[in-house]
């Protein structure tokens, strides 16, 4: 019974569950979904700016990779202004200075 | 009699100038951290362990033990705010926690949380001096089968916080498990689920799934409902709770306490555990569970008190046997060990003023942290009014550089972005992500327990249910996995009658 046993029988587990998940999901009673249409802008605008901020934060350092982060970032957001972003930009890279490495001395790379 | 004068002793210790200002330092630290999403008490106190080479050791303890329960304090704060779990217990805190703030009991919901807490750690405080040996023996009669149906119990009490489907519950649960068996094994040293990663080795840490899960994919859900950017909250409610509030907080409270002082001493996730199984509690008993996961007081103020009355119990291993219960406590262990103290048996009696000084320094701690906390509670509240496209990016950078600073790794980062995605497919299948974070969490230990006990019975399945106290907690877990899944069976029984009619 070595590493993967309980990988194995988890996995088993999980399909199993999907399954019946599944089952359910197509029997009569059950419900469509309502609510909101899914937001693809904000889902690639976080994802991918996070991306872009683990990418590049070695390379060019902290506060260019958090500008990145901060302006991909805030385009999740529909009504987006390029004074708002800037604005928050200078705030937020500001703020976090003082926060990580003033305080916190956080071995990044600047 | 004996207990008077050494609490005496302890708080003559812990009421001297220096060790109040360390005491201070520690606690506003801790909550500061706590606030902070992605940096939390093991990190800091990490850092500052060289500072305890200088200082004398009761006060580098002392601001230590500041640290850590302060960062359970402002975890709670953000987990209400903009539901970001800045511990691993403010995850329930989430549920309730911060549908209140949606409803404009922002405060109330932090005051519930700052007075149960306090009240809590009075309550363990007393117990942790009382009770100390006691306890301990305890502890003694759980072997690792025991250890393991009790995460058994906890993981089914978590399909019970879920509030859509149990099969969809049961599948958060076991794909938390697998995530959190990503990484090398113990046993045998085989890299698992590593896709030939070296940054996968190490495992899956719990702040990158919880920064993901909760806090981004919460970001773009909000984004899909408001267009405009409003703020989380229009209305400022009061920042103090109302009468009923207080009357449905109070009780929970005390239940609270009790669970996270007994969970809280077994070696483990204490404070997960307690902070879960007292919001299932709560839930079963509750003449209202429908308002469970929409802002019930009782549903915050038991977990909040659970995990700060376990916080404090968790010192009881390290200060009478000297067994570290978490990592935080491992760390403590350190800083003994820096003054040349060894951690065990022995620490009470040769070293009673570090023991009983702590021991009175933590009442203390919790005197403080209400007395930060509650002012400041009106402070975090118009944090609220910001409108939500101007905070978003905030919570954006917290989350990457806190997640970077984990394991100052960059590929950490790289599964933040998904695991955000993950986290905002999964709440649009309706999967509750909570239960995924409780299996993330007992995943390894569970596996650990499981390991050891069967390599102790040679192999033998029935050992988890020969001895007592395991096959009592697989027999509540079964019970209430059938209490969970009987009353749905009726009521389909009964619509399927009422259509025959």
């Amino acid at each position: 019974m070595g590493p993967g046993f309980l990988p194995f029988w988890l996995g088993i587990c999980l399909s199993g569950l999907g399954a019946l998940i599944t089952v359910k999901a197509f029997s009569a009673n059950s419900s469509t979904h309502q609510g909101n249409r899914a937001d693809w802008r904000a889902l690639c605008a976080i994802s991918g700016s996070v991306v872009v901020f683990g990418l590049t934060l070695r390379t060019t350092g902290l506060f260019v990779s958090l500008a990145l982060l901060i302006m991909i970032g805030s385009m999740a957001y529909r009504a987006v202004r390029w004074k708002v972003i800037v604005g928050n930009t200078l705030f937020l890279l500001f703020f976090s200075w003082l926060v990580f490495i003033k305080g916190l001395k956080l071995s990044v790379p600047l | 009699m004996e207990l008077l004068q050494h609490l005496y002793l302890g708080f003559s210790v812990a009421f001297s100038p220096e060790n109040l200002a360390y005491a201070f330092v520690g606690c506003l630290l801790g909550t500061l951290i706590g606030v902070l999403p992605g940096v939390g008490p093991v990190p800091t106190i990490a850092l500052l362990l060289p500072i305890t080479y200088i200082l004398p050791p009761v006060a580098g303890l002392i601001m230590l033990a500041g640290i850590y329960y302060g960062a359970q304090y402002g975890g709670s704060t953000t987990a209400i705010l903009v539901a970001l779990p800045g511990e691993t217990s403010s995850v329930v805190t989430v549920l309730d926690g911060h549908q209140m703030a949606r409803k404009g009991r922002a405060g109330a919901a932090l005051s519930i949380a700052a007075i149960g807490s306090f009240f809590a750690g009075c309550v363990a405080t007393l117990i942790l001096a009382a009770f100390a040996a006691p306890l301990v023996k305890l502890s003694f009669k759980f072997s690792s089968a025991e250890y393991f149906s009790l995460m058994v119990l906890g993981l089914v009490a978590a399909v019970v916080l879920a509030s859509g489907s149990i099969a969809k519950a049961l599948a958060m649960i076991v794909l938390g498990l697998l995530l959190g068996l990503v990484g090398t094994d113990v046993n045998s040293g085989i890299a698992r689920y590593d896709f030939g990663l070296p940054a996968l080795q190490d495992g899956v840490d719990f702040a990158i799934v919880a920064m993901g899960i909760f806090g981004l994919a919460e970001i773009m859900k909000n984004l899909e409902q408001k267009g405009e950017g409003a703020p989380i909250t229009e209305r400022l409610g009061a920042l103090y709770p109302n009468q009923q509030e207080l009357r449905q907080a109070g009780p929970a409270v005390l239940r609270g306490t009790a669970i996270g002082s007994l969970l809280g001493i077994l070696p483990g996730a204490g404070t997960v555990l307690s902070s879960f199984a007292s919001y299932t509690l709560e839930k079963r008993i509750s003449r209202s569970p429908e308002k469970f996961g929409r802002g019930a007081p009782a549903g915050l103020a038991g977990p909040e008190s659970a995990n700060n009355a376990a916080s404090q119990t968790s010192f009881i291993p390290l200060l009478t046997l000297g067994i570290p219960s978490n990592a935080v406590m491992a760390l403590m262990i350190g800083a003994m060990t820096i003054h040349s103290i060894q951690p065990g048996p022995q620490v009470m009696s040769s070293h009673p003023e570090l023991f009983w000084g702590l021991i009175a320094s933590m009442w203390l701690g919790n005197l403080i942290l209400v007395i930060l906390n509650l002012p400041l509670v009106g402070l975090w509240v118009k944090l609220l009014k910001i409108p939500y496209h101007l905070l978003f990016p905030a919570i954006l950078v917290f989350c990457a550089i806190g997640v970077f600073s984990v394991n100052l790794n960059d590929f950490d980062v790289v599964l933040l972005a998904m695991f955000a995605i993950a986290g905002y497919v999964l709440s649009r299948l309706n999967c509750e992500a909570a239960p995924l974070l409780l299996g993330l969490v007992l995943g390894p230990m569970l596996e650990e327990n499981f390991r050891r006990t069967l390599i102790v019975s040679r192999g033998d399945f029935s050992i988890f249910l020969t001895r007592p106290i395991s096959l009592g907690l697989l027999m509540l877990a079964l019970v209430l996995v059938l209490a969970v899944a009987i009353p749905s069976v009726r009521n389909k029984r009964d619509d399927t009658f009422a259509a025959e009619d």
